[in-house]
């Protein structure tokens, strides 16, 4: 390949000035002509039956101009199991959950409604703990689950009990070469439900129109699967329904799915055809919208004298809260890969999805994998002691390789890139092996730990996009898309992409920054690290089929065959004759001979990507092959621990990911650094807090903390490997989740090796850290 | 997103005390940043909201020889780096830089923290053992509180109807003395404090001031010690009159367990920063 002139070069994000002076537009910012505001009346209860609603009071107030409530909405919404309503009918089943929903003039008016509403409840006994929720005196969050509508084959949803979906890995004989291993280890390990919090709350204007159409405005990562669960949702032809995805800031996988356009649709209509305006308050993103789900896990681990794994079963039980939402492809992906990037010849995984009256759970950075690798680096690192190794050589010894083959029968190949690497990469940067330095204070000690991350974009078989490129009249390239750059910076190396590949300089490339389902072409969903992978694909088919056009127009100008035409620099010009030469802008629309005949037209070029060779998983083994590619990596961090106080600080935290080739390092450091800090958050920092009836207690930045500039690490190296990825973009894999993915296991296993104390709960806290030393010292 | 009520921007202490005392629904506005988190969050309904920031005297700070003044409208940032204060009352300037965000501080004022009469209040244990007086005006006169006294509840002051806190006046500090602010948050950046602790020492008259946040209903000063013998046993006294002086309790932010671990470890750090360059020790 001849040299790249604007792919892997650290070309500045595409948005910078829009977002930094504020002329960027996002779903908050919008209006509509005789729009209307609309808030919800929510769930005071985790569990409760609704015995009465009275709306006469809020009816009745000047301004108001609609009322909903569950009763009067047969419709059913749902991503994988179709199990939830627009309003709450019959029974609540979180605190937070929508009741009742009001439209009214101002927003001010709204909310003033709201508080006019009466509803009386009789609470219920909540199910709270999804191991409680297995039992088989527990509470049924959804007596009729059997009647709900679900991906059939894909998700195995267990009527009469809680169980949303059951997925099964078994490879081997666990129980024999378990019984038989010369070491064996159990451990148990928790994880609480945590939230996106996205600068931008989650917003829409739903305008329904004349003849069963419908308007949408939202911040959204699916465009398209906004229209498609809507058109299923309201029986409607997917061409009436029009979505528009303007600036986003933020998803985390917080707004893949569908979320407040159904109800905005509903008031709409009941409105006379008003577009309705939805804003969730910060506290109803917390309490409302969905969350990360909570794990317990159970790993056990087996190995022979030498080390080697012979044997692993991991037992997850997902706390999906409420709803299944992403929560029951969460419990599929994270069990295909949820004995971590090891050799393992016997293995034995359940992942239960588990509803209970929480918030439910939706997709989240990472995507489970955070979660179960936070058992699994946990369990690697006890084991390696119980075995007297270095976990490093443990780790080196088991790690996925070529002539290998994973859990789920899939063979591991040199394309996969190179986990090995990866560790040696991550234990070089924190100079493994060697002791840290000597603490700040006396009472302060260090210590160091690894973790390694694995994930592969966990989607649909047939998952697809497509681009189409427009030339202008200048030469110029217009590209559309409808997946969504919500700020991971995917537009900026579309465009790199697109230069590339047409010849033309960077500048005149541009990729349309508002999703339209009217003119932007299919994407499946932003999410899953895929989108630069499969988009890129698509953007370098849709570039040749500009230049082939090019060509063949060029060609008939002077007269030679198309392939004698060479492009370069937005011009096209005669191979070893560059004075015959055409620059594109006359040939973007056509090309017109000096008199007056003209060719061509237009230059529309078009592209698609579908993801190959992907299996459905055999519902009994889970045997198949669920992944286009797999991205591995690996943290380091050292940490230094006040004993007295349990605070942590992260002195150094590495992050290696083989990235295949890195199309833009800065937007990859930047991904990276992102991922670190919300990956800190997660570790240190983050959870849900629930009263004992279920009630949430920290909806707000004041109690739910998150990482400020002030908790960034004073060192975050970035490292990325560059093992390429065969058929990916010039080599490239997905990147975007995967640095968030093990920093909690490589800071508990750093606690480790600071204090000897071996936790095992998210997160670890400065209360949680120092309880520990003081039991510690307690027992002697 | 806020209840309706009337603004007024108060040109003068009396107009805002006879506003205040007018009106049972009325409030004060400083910096807001308390107030209207509470309003947005319907836990105060004001009709009337009378702001106090257009009030010249009350932006004064003026430290003199004698004592010094911070006037009710001036925000923390302009205190924390007013440079009298930061040399001579480190701990005061470290307070106030501990409370919120750089944003909100530009906002949020000294009279104002020490108003809202959080338990956690951050203002609080510095201004308890430098011995600050409230100055305070009311519909029909003045008085002087004396901080420690101000205090009487979880939210809750001794202020009465029509009462507006004009100023704080702090003793202008003794030659040589030191001060000290620790706080426990639970993140590096901005946060609410789970302990904290302030202390003065005056190396002249030899007695050490500490006094407690967080850990009781109210801020709590501590019994004056005699800061005579190690550092060590002076320290051990000094945990020992916090702990016969607090009632940590749990909630959302912290567990009293760890409130009691935390708190005797943030005062001997306090003493032995006071005291270690204490002659003679």
């Amino acid at each position: 390949m001849a040299e790249l002139r604007y792919v892997g070069k650290p070309v500045a994000r595409d948005d910078a000035i829009d977002k930094v002076t504020g002329a960027a537009r996002y779903t908050h910012d919008l209006a509509v002509p005789g729009m209307l505001h609309a808030v919800m009346v929510t769930s005071p209860h985790a569990s409760a039956r609704i015995v009465r609603i009275d709306t006469s009071d809020a009816e009745a107030l000047p301004g108001v101009r609609a009322v909903l409530t569950g009763d009067g909405l047969s419709y059913r919404v749902g991503l994988y199991m179709v199990d939830k309503r627009i309003l709450a009918r019959g029974v609540v089943r979180y605190h937070g959950e929508p009741v009742v929903g009001i439209a009214a003039d101002t927003i001010d008016i709204a909310r003033a409604a709201c508080r006019l509403v009466k509803v009386d409840y009789e609470p219920l006994e909540p199910v709270l703990d999804p191991r409680d929720a297995l039992k088989e005196e527990s509470p049924l969050v959804h007596p009729d689950l059997e009647t709900y509508e679900h991906a059939k084959g894909v998700f195995f949803p267990e009527p009469k009990t809680n169980i949303a979906h059951h997925q099964r890995v078994r490879k081997g004989d666990f129980d024999t070469a378990f019984a038989s291993a010369d070491v064996t280890l159990t451990a148990k390990f928790y994880n609480p439900p945590v939230q996106h919090v996205p600068m931008e709350t989650h917003a829409t204007i739903v305008q329904t129109l004349p003849g069963d159409r419908a308007e949408i405005w939202s911040s959204s990562q699916s465009p398209y699967t906004v229209r498609h669960l809507l058109s299923v949702c309201f029986g409607l032809p997917h061409a009436n329904i029009r979505v528009h995805v303007p600036y986003v800031g933020g998803g985390f996988g917080g707004k893949a799915g569908l979320h407040l356009e159904p109800l905005a649709y509903v008031l709409s209509k009941a409105s006379g055809g008003r577009p309705i305006k939805i804003v969730a308050t910060r506290e109803e993103e917390f309490n409302t919208l969905p969350s990360r789900q909570g794990l317990h896990s159970t790993v056990e681990i087996g190995t022979d004298k030498s080390g080697r794994i012979v044997a692993l079963k991991a037992t997850y039980v997902w706390d999906a809260g409420a709803y299944a939402d992403y929560g029951v492809n969460v419990g599929r992906a994270a069990a295909y890969s949820g004995g971590g990037p090891y050799v393992i010849p016997n293995c034995w995984i359940d992942s239960y999805v588990v509803y209970t009256n929480k918030i439910f759970g939706t997709a989240y950075r990472g995507f489970g994998h955070l979660e179960v690798l936070w058992g699994i680096e946990r369990a690697i690192d006890m084991m390696a002691r119980k075995l007297d190794m270095d976990p490093v050589e443990f780790r080196r010894l088991n790690l996925l390789r070529e002539g290998e083959t994973t859990i789920t029968g899939e063979a591991f190949t040199a394309g996969h890139g190179s986990p090995v690497e990866c560790l040696d990469a991550a234990a070089k940067a924190i100079e493994w092996g060697t002791p840290s330095e000597p603490a700040s204070k006396p009472y302060k000690v260090r210590g160091k730990g690894i973790a390694m991350l694995h994930k592969a974009p966990a989607m649909p078989t047939y998952t697809s996009c497509a681009v189409v490129i427009k030339l202008d009249e200048d030469g110029a390239a217009d590209v559309l898309v409808s997946g969504v750059d919500y700020g991971q910076g995917t537009y900026t190396v579309l465009k790199q992409i697109a230069a590339e590949e047409l010849r033309i300089p960077i500048e005149k490339a541009h990729v349309t920054w508002e999703c339209d389902t009217a003119f932007s072409p299919y994407d499946w969903q932003t999410v899953a690290s895929r989108f630069a992978y499969m988009g890129g694909n698509a953007i370098i088919e849709a570039a040749a089929d500009c230049l082939r056009q090019i060509r063949d127009v060029a060609g008939q100008a002077f007269d030679v065959p198309p392939d004698k035409i060479v492009c370069e620099d937005g011009v096209a010009f005669v191979d070893g004759d560059p004075d015959r030469r055409i620059p594109y802008a006359k040939l973007a629309l056509g090309y017109t001979f000096e008199n007056g005949n003209s060719i061509g037209g237009p230059i529309i070029g078009h592209g698609r990507f579908i993801a190959t060779g992907l299996t459905h998983l055999d519902p009994e083994t889970g045997q198949g092959l669920p992944a286009q590619y797999w991205t591995y990596g690996a943290h380091a961090v050292e940490v230094e621990v006040d004993t007295q106080t349990g605070e942590i600080e992260v002195l150094d935290i590495a992050t290696v990911v083989d990235a295949g080739k890195v199309l833009n390092p800065k937007l990859c450091d930047g991904q990276v650094v992102g991922g670190v800090v919300q990956g800190l958050g997660s570790a240190l920092w983050e959870e849900f807090r629930f009263d004992e009836s279920g009630r949430f207690l920290n909806p707000a930045f004041v109690d739910y903390k998150i990482p400020t500039a002030k908790d960034i690490p004073r060192n975050t190296q970035r490292i990325l490997l560059e093992n390429p990825q065969p058929g990916g973009p010039y080599g490239a894999r997905g990147v975007a989740e995967h640095p968030m993915i093990s920093v909690p296991g490589a800071i508990g296993n750093a606690l480790h090796d600071a204090l000897g104390i071996e936790f095992t709960t998210l997160p670890l806290n400065y209360e949680r850290i120092l309880l520990r030393i003081l039991e510690q010292g307690d027992r002697g | 997103m806020l209840g309706a009520f009337d603004y007024v921007r108060a040109r003068s202490v009396e107009e805002a005390c006879r506003l205040l005392a007018e009106r049972d629904d009325a409030v004060i506005l400083a910096g807001g940043t308390d107030l209207l988190v509470e309003v947005r969050n319907g836990l105060r309904e004001p009709k009337l909201v009378i702001d106090v920031k257009a009030i010249d005297e009350l932006a004064r700070l003026d430290p003199s020889d004698e004592e010094w003044m911070i006037g009710a409208a001036v925000p923390l940032n302009r205190l924390a780096e007013h440079r009298a204060i930061r040399e001579s009352v480190p701990a005061l300037a470290d307070a106030a830089l501990s409370i919120g965000t750089y944003q909100l501080r530009n906002r949020a004022t000294l009279v104002g923290n020490l108003c809202n009469a959080s338990p956690a209040a951050d203002a609080a244990p510095v201004l308890l053992t430098l011995d600050a007086k409230l100055s305070v005006a009311g519909p029909k006169d003045f008085r002087t509180i004396p901080i420690a006294e101000f205090f009487t509840g979880v939210k809750r002051t001794c202020l009465t109807d029509g009462e507006v806190v004009t100023d704080i006046r702090i003793p202008a500090p003794p030659q040589g003395l030191k001060t000290v602010f620790f706080k426990q948050q639970r993140i590096r950046g901005h946060d609410l404090a789970v302990v904290n602790v302030a202390g003065s020492y005056d190396p002249t008259a030899k007695t050490l001031k500490v006094a407690v946040g967080s850990c009781a209903p109210t801020p709590v000063l501590l019994e004056p010690t005699e800061a005579t013998g190690s550092t060590a046993a002076i320290a051990e006294r000094v945990v020992e009159l916090a702990e016969g002086a607090t009632s940590p309790i749990s909630d959302v932010r912290a567990s009293a367990e760890y409130r009691r671990a935390v708190l005797p470890v943030l005062l001997r750090r306090l003493v032995d920063r006071l005291l270690s360059e204490r002659s003679g020790a």
